[in-house]
């Protein structure tokens, strides 16, 4: 498809991958595009961007189909960037699985000439080849509900695509950083200004760090060919471990934030917060709990636990830094934050993600190395004065 | 002192989280009633900040007060403001005054027909920090203004009621009339008039998410704005005087002051208090009770809300694009 004068329908328009699509979209291509935004009370920055690249806003949920129909008539191409962020683990899922679903289903009905997926190589799981396939497909995947919601939305999109004879196109993205990113750039530079971070193994693992303009080069490529149900991998050029992504932001910020622990100091990192926390809360809750006039009366019906969690839950879970790390880089009393438990397979996963296919087929060649990258984000960080 | 009796014209967010509460704390004041065609969400506001009259009709408000807050959509508030003071009753106007020099215009000449008050909300100029900048200045405690450079970026979603900040049409513009006009009237009530101009901006259609306004003033001192609504920027002014430096919030409750020579270790390392923001916004009620009853001028009138219109409107007639360096063309590399 030439992109040229044709409309696109861009979901998760508010969003980093999405945000920058747009621009690139209307800049480069003078597309015309749809941005659906979840609502006008949640619409922040990332929805002023899209409206100030000259997007549409269309506010409303991936799963109001009255919504999805009116934004996609008229339009030529699906960009699917969208995927639950907001609420309960059962509610972003329902957003990751079932608003993939009802949009290719309503974009097939509407004759959309291609829609292009974005997903995540985390839903390869644990264990993988040394290099993965893009055809790899992994008996055990993660505890980490994203991975599995975004398998399952694939799979959602495969069959409503395939019944409705819509080209489609899959990109399962590595770990994507760059200007307005959240997980891999604003998440780990706003922790690494407070605290000291906490890499498992030495940060050996392999990021399949890619910058956000060869993620957007991807999907204008796939874009550009015949959807034919492929499923294509995208990350950078470089092999790039999780210290040296990391540590490109500890450079920016001319701090040595990076701490080495092992998966065992870690559980007893979390062991010890969690011992400390329950020695502070206890006392906390059994005093909060006597002055609360409803207690007495829920006392016989309520669990205790679950009285006390709901108090103090947040406190609970925050992590603390009890012990000091043995391979702690420098003398330094800030915070350890340690990764959620349940992506360690990530951050530990030693393999590479071929992008062979997508090389191959799509022409795609990664122009972007962490160093290219880096300055570009590092630009924007300190304008974004996210580095002091 | 009788409060003066208000009517709440418009119940969207600035309502909720600005006017009313600063209402309940302003003895100077008492809101008689909400008007908001939503009329389940004004009953419910009106419930919850204990007002005992709800209307869906504008041309009602004199039923209830002697004067209007319009919280409205920018596009909407000419006709409000028309409406109000052919009933007789004085406005505070939510900013921006209007979307036009010449809408604008009309609701000075309405309002002198009517012989009331027309003030527009700065409610910045209402912080404790802008009245020490702005009796700091006025002192001449720094000397002569070289540099003005405010910073104000907020990427946080306001959850506005209505989709109308997206909409030039309505809102008048994007990050500068909506968010910056704020921080170009700071910095016309600091630093005077301006001489000369230069805009920037990230949109064509005057829908900026972000912005850089470079000013020579009058006086002689070179002032930057930068506003931003898709990123949170330090959201503070920093002005070099001869005679020292002085950092503030853009809104808050005190202010750095650094005298040239002066070392910067002499400086506390403890967070500033936080905003008093209720009773700033206590504290525009006041003032413009004060002008309703025929005290004196209100802080901010029709004429500065014109006058900011007047210099967005040249903003957006002279605006060169913003380039920012890491906003490059996406490289798309040939295959190897």
């Amino acid at each position: 498809m030439n992109l040229q004068g044709k409309t696109a329908f861009v979901t998760g328009g508010s969003g980093f991958i999405g945000g920058r699509l747009i621009e690139v979209l209307r800049r480069q291509y003078g597309m015309r595009v749809k941005a659906l935004v979840r609502g006008t009370t949640s619409a922040g920055g990332g929805a002023f961007r899209a409206a100030a690249a000259g997007a549409e806003i269309v506010f409303g949920s991936l799963l109001d189909e009255a919504v999805l129909s009116e934004a996609l008539a008229g339009c030529d191409i699906v960009f699917h960037c969208a995927y639950g962020t907001h609420g309960s683990a059962a509610e972003q899922r329902k957003v990751t699985v079932d608003g993939t679903r009802l949009l290719a289903q309503t974009a097939a009905k509407l004759g959309i000439a291609h829609f292009i997926h974005l997903g995540t190589v985390s839903s390869y799981g644990g264990n993988t080849p040394a290099l993965v396939p893009e055809d790899f497909v992994n008996p055990k995947l993660w505890a980490w509900p994203y991975a599995h919601d975004k398998l399952d939305g694939e799979a959602a999109l495969a069959a409503a695509a395939r019944g409705g004879n819509m080209p489609y196109t899959i990109l399962r993205l590595g770990s994507v950083y760059g200007p307005y990113g959240a997980a891999f750039t604003t998440g780990p530079l706003g922790t690494m200004r407070r605290a000291r971070l906490a890499l498992v193994d030495q940060g050996e693992g392999v990021s399949s760090a890619v910058y956000v303009d060869d993620v957007i080069q991807a999907m204008l490529r796939a874009a550009t060919k015949d959807g034919t149900g492929q499923i294509y991998m995208v990350r950078g050029p470089d092999t790039v471990t999780w210290r040296e992504l990391y540590g490109a932001y500890d450079a920016m910020l001319g701090l040595d934030s990076l701490v080495a622990m092992t998966r065992d100091e870690m559980q007893r990192v979390r062991r010890g917060a969690w011992r400390k926390a329950v020695r502070k809360v206890v006392p906390e809750a059994l005093v909060a709990l006597k002055a609360s006039p409803g207690f007495r009366a829920a006392a016989g019906a309520l669990p205790l636990v679950r009285a006390g969690y709901a108090r103090f839950g947040k406190k609970l879970l925050r992590p603390v830094a009890p012990v000091a790390a043995k391979r702690a880089v420098a003398a330094d009393n800030r915070e350890i934050v340690l990764v959620p438990e349940m992506m360690l397979d990530y951050f530990d996963n030693p393999s590479i993600f071929s992008i062979d296919k997508a090389r191959n087929e799509l022409g795609y060649e990664p122009a972007y190395s962490l160093a290219e990258g880096m300055a570009l984000t590092e630009q924007w960080a300190r304008w974004a004065r996210l580095i002091p | 002192m009788t409060p003066v009796r208000i009517a709440m014209v418009g119940c969207g967010a600035i309502a909720e989280l600005g006017h009313l509460p600063g209402a309940a704390v302003a003895p100077d004041v008492e809101v008689t009633v909400l008007i908001d065609r939503d009329e389940a969400r004004a009953r419910a506001m009106a419930d919850r900040f204990g007002i005992a009259h709800v209307e869906t009709d504008i041309a009602r408000a004199a039923d209830h007060a002697e004067a209007a807050i319009v919280a409205l959509p920018p596009h909407l508030h000419r006709p409000a403001a028309e409406t109000l003071f052919a009933a007789g009753l004085h406005v505070l106007m939510e900013k921006p005054l209007a979307t036009s020099v010449a809408d604008s215009d009309a609701m000075i000449a309405a309002a002198a027909k009517a012989d009331r008050v027309l003030a527009v909300a700065m409610m910045r100029r209402f912080a404790r920090s802008a009245r020490y900048l702005k009796a700091l200045i006025a002192s001449d405690m720094l000397g002569p203004i070289r540099r003005y450079h405010a910073a104000s970026g907020a990427a946080d979603a306001w959850p506005s009621r209505s989709p109308f900040t997206f909409d030039a049409a309505q809102a008048g513009g994007g990050a500068l009339i909506s968010n910056g006009c704020h921080d170009v009237d700071l910095m016309l009530w600091l630093l005077g008039p301006i001489d000369t101009l230069a805009f920037r901006s990230d949109s064509d259609a005057r829908m900026e998410g972000n912005c850089v306004l470079e000013c020579r003033m009058r006086s002689g001192a070179e002032a930057i704005i930068e506003v931003s609504r898709t990123c949170t920027l330090s959201n503070e002014i920093r002005i070099e005087g001869e005679r020292g430096v002085v950092i503030a919030p853009l809104m808050g409750e005190a202010i750095t002051l650094l005298p040239h020579g002066a070392s910067a270790d002499l400086l506390p390392d403890v967070a500033p208090p936080p905003l008093q923001y209720a009773e700033t916004m206590a504290a525009q009620l006041a003032d413009f009770a004060a002008a309703v009853r025929g005290e004196r001028a209100p802080i901010a009138d029709g004429g500065t809300g014109r006058d900011m219109i007047a210099l967005v409107e040249r903003c957006y007639a002279e605006a060169k694009p913003l380039a920012f360096p890491w906003d490059v063309p996406v490289k798309i590399a040939v295959s190897a």
